[in-house]
């Protein structure tokens, strides 16, 4: 036999990244295999899309608008599209991880010379890919309903703030992904564990997805100023809508003098920078756990 | 000669836990969480406190190129033990060096010493994908590039004669096909230590015997490769092995070459041909002389052959009386060969008195 089947105790970057593009196509592939089921997943997020948008034209006057920025319709658009790869980082890692574990790839994939949350994130990135083309849905149904097109020089600014987004709230789904062993959550049903769940609905409904956190009364508005989600939005949508307003629009702008888009940054920063390892740290100790307690491998 | 692998004392407990951390149902979480503060279950009762000891204590020393057996029923602990060599579990207490590695220190160099196949490992396979892409990506995700991926694939197909199947799914698979797909995707990397847990459970005699003869005579007679089988087929320890250990709940009972096994055990075996020894008689005959073991090949009628298993002391007109007195007829005895299936229950004493 040859000697470059010899098994590697690390993988380097370029090999890690191997990985996760293999894993990315064989979620690709798996698509394929279901076009149809994918092109009717596709016509409900059109539609989903344009009921946001005519709840806005229909029910909201101009007074209103003026708060958000001219229109309801940009508004929803982007708080939608932002949320869709939000709700991705929060729920792909436990779906990710309880696919594994029912299809029995788990262990050969614990045995693989890379940690299981670079193969989680691996899994993750074709679910982010989806979304883009969710996303382009969205920004379709926003031009047929006349939204402002914000102009190419946000571009760059608005996919970096993406990414901070995404980054941040995975941090949520690694404790997610943790609460498989943690608590036992196993069940692979979307939305069925807990900590996703409350996570995908607080975010719907303190973050600002669908109307300003400012219309709910205080005490929500205080959690959703413990949840990314919500600077996330607000943040991108200072870059996107043109006539968003300028001032404060969150309870945190107000409260320490900055220019609100650096507030804003800088609470994703310090947000991310405790949910993050939390996630991570759970999600190893749930897998510690799992070793322990044989709660790995089904029985055979 | 080095050791390939050496295990001192090593222990697996798992927390009895209601519900089992293997069971999902949708709501499983809540009734995790409700049972840990309330300490009981869904159905009232309570949770149990008391630990499974599915290994006891395993001492085992697996020279460089051996074929080494672990034999023992179900639930003795195999895969449990494999299952920590593997690193997949953590051992509750002892050690273990695998290919001169510490198991729970070098853990990265223990993986990247073995390859693991077992009974489920076609189970991994994505039905909707080839059998060539699905080995193509495992071996990706072991860290072979794209090219030796592909090589190595074809590669092991070959070795295992799956390759005219290399475009169509697992699903397409007979049973043995299947299990000598698990053999591939566990051959993508080449480890010098093959742990194999239980490979032919569940196959018809022709596929187990194309399984064992590909671990036997390809995997350790040629490439010399070390290979630690779990089985709990006596014959399949029996043939394969160079040495085998003998399990039982959790500890090793015994441990040797087959045939020193075999002569180890103080009892002869007789084959009784008899006629009319009705299901009843046999009955009556198993109980009053219990020292015995008895097992019975008999049509309707009671006509067929009786094996007993005796202490060696024993005349065969003794059992011949027994037989008689009992209300059968003798017509006919001869030895049989000691097998490991003797000495499995000689050694755990259920049977036989010594
Ligand atoms: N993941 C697990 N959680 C709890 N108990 C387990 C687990 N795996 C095995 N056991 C228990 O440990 C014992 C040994 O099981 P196992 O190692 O699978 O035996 P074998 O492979 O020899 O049939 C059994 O009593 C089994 O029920
Ligand atoms: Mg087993």
């Amino acid at each position: 036999m040859s000697s470059t089947a010899m098994p590697k105790t690390r993988l380097n970057l370029r090999e890690t990244l191997g990985v996760m593009s293999v894993l990315a196509e064989r979620n690709f592939r798996l698509m394929t295999r279901f076009s149809a089921s994918a092109v009717m997943f596709y016509i409900g997020v059109f539609a989903d899309a344009a009921i946001s948008a005519f709840l806005g034209t229909a029910l909201i006057g101009q007074a209103q608008a003026a708060q958000i920025g001219g229109d309801y319709v940009s508004y929803v658009i982007v708080g939608l599209a932002y949320s869709q790869l939000m709700y991705t980082s929060i729920s792909a890692p436990h779906q990710s991880l309880s696919g594994a574990y029912w299809s029995a790839r788990l262990e050969p994939l614990l045995r693989a010379p890379l940690p299981l949350r670079t193969i989680i994130m691996g899994d993750a990135l074709f679910s982010y890919f989806t979304d883009f083309v969710t996303i382009a849905i969205y920004g379709l149904v926003g031009i047929l309903f006349g939204m402002a097109m914000p102009s190419s020089g946000v571009i760059l600014p608005a996919a970096g703030i993406l990414v901070l987004g995404c980054v941040s709230v995975l941090g949520f789904g690694f404790l997610s992904a943790s609460m498989f062993n943690l608590i036992n959550a196993k069940a692979p049903v979307a939305n069925s564990e807990p900590v996703q769940w409350l996570v995908r609905t607080l975010q719907r409904l303190v973050c600002g997805v669908y109307f300003p956190v400012t219309a709910l009364p205080g005490w929500l508005q205080t959690v959703g100023n413990f949840m990314p989600q919500t600077y996330v939005l607000d943040a991108v949508r200072r870059l996107l809508i043109p006539n968003y307003p300028k001032g404060p629009t969150l309870p945190v702008h107000s409260s320490f003098g900055l220019d609100p888009q650096v507030a804003n940054l800088i609470a994703i920063a310090v947000l991310t920078a405790f949910i993050l390892p939390l996630g991570l740290w759970a999600f190893d100790k749930g897998l510690e756990k799992a070793r322990k307690d044989g709660g790995l491998s089904r029985w055979t | 000669m080095a050791r390939a692998i050496v295990t001192r004392g090593l222990r697996k407990e798992f927390p009895y836990l209601n519900p089992s951390p293997n069971m999902s149902t949708s709501d499983q979480w809540l009734e995790y969480l409700l049972s840990l503060i309330t300490g009981k279950n869904a159905t009232g009762m309570g949770v149990e406190k008391r630990r499974t000891v599915a290994v006891e204590s395993l001492d085992l020393e697996v020279e460089e190129g051996e074929f080494f057996g672990l034999l023992g029923p179900n639930g003795a602990g195999k895969s449990t033990s494999i299952k920590m060599l593997a690193t997949i579990l953590a051992p509750t207490a002892g050690t273990a060096t695998i290919n001169g590695y510490d198991l729970v220190r070098d853990w990265r160099a223990v993986r990247a010493s073995i390859n693991v196949v077992h009974s489920g490992g076609w189970l991994g396979f994505d039905h909707e994908l080839s059998i060539r892409w699905n080995l193509q990506a495992w071996a990706r995700i072991y860290g072979l590039s794209k090219k030796e991926a592909a090589r190595r694939t074809q590669e092991v197909l070959d070795i295992v004669g799956l390759s005219d199947k290399a475009e169509e799914t697992s699903g397409t698979l007979s049973s043995g096909q299947r299990q000598r797909l698990a053999l591939a995707k566990g051959f993508l990397m080449e480890a010098p230590i093959l742990l194999c847990d239980e490979p032919t459970v569940g196959l018809d005699p022709n596929s187990a015997a194309a399984v064992r003869s590909f671990i036997k005579d390809d995997v350790n007679r040629k490439r010399g490769i070390t290979v630690l089988l779990t089985t709990h087929y006596m014959q399949e320890a029996d043939q394969l092995c160079d040495r085998v250990a003998i399990m039982d709940k959790g500890r090793i009972v015994a441990c040797d070459t087959p045939d020193r096994l075999k002569a180890s055990v103080q009892a002869k075996a007789i084959l009784m041909e008899v006629r009319n020894f009705r299901i009843e008689m046999l009955f009556d005959f198993k109980k009053e002389h219990g020292q015995w073991l008895v097992t019975e090949k008999l049509d309707q009628n009671g006509n067929g052959s009786l094996r007993v298993l005796c202490s060696p002391r024993e005349a065969e007109s003794t059992i011949t009386t027994a037989v008689e007195a009992c209300g059968g007829q003798v017509v006919g005895w001869s030895r049989d060969d000691i097998s490991l299936e003797d000495v499995f229950i000689v050694l755990t004493g259920r049977r036989l008195a010594a």
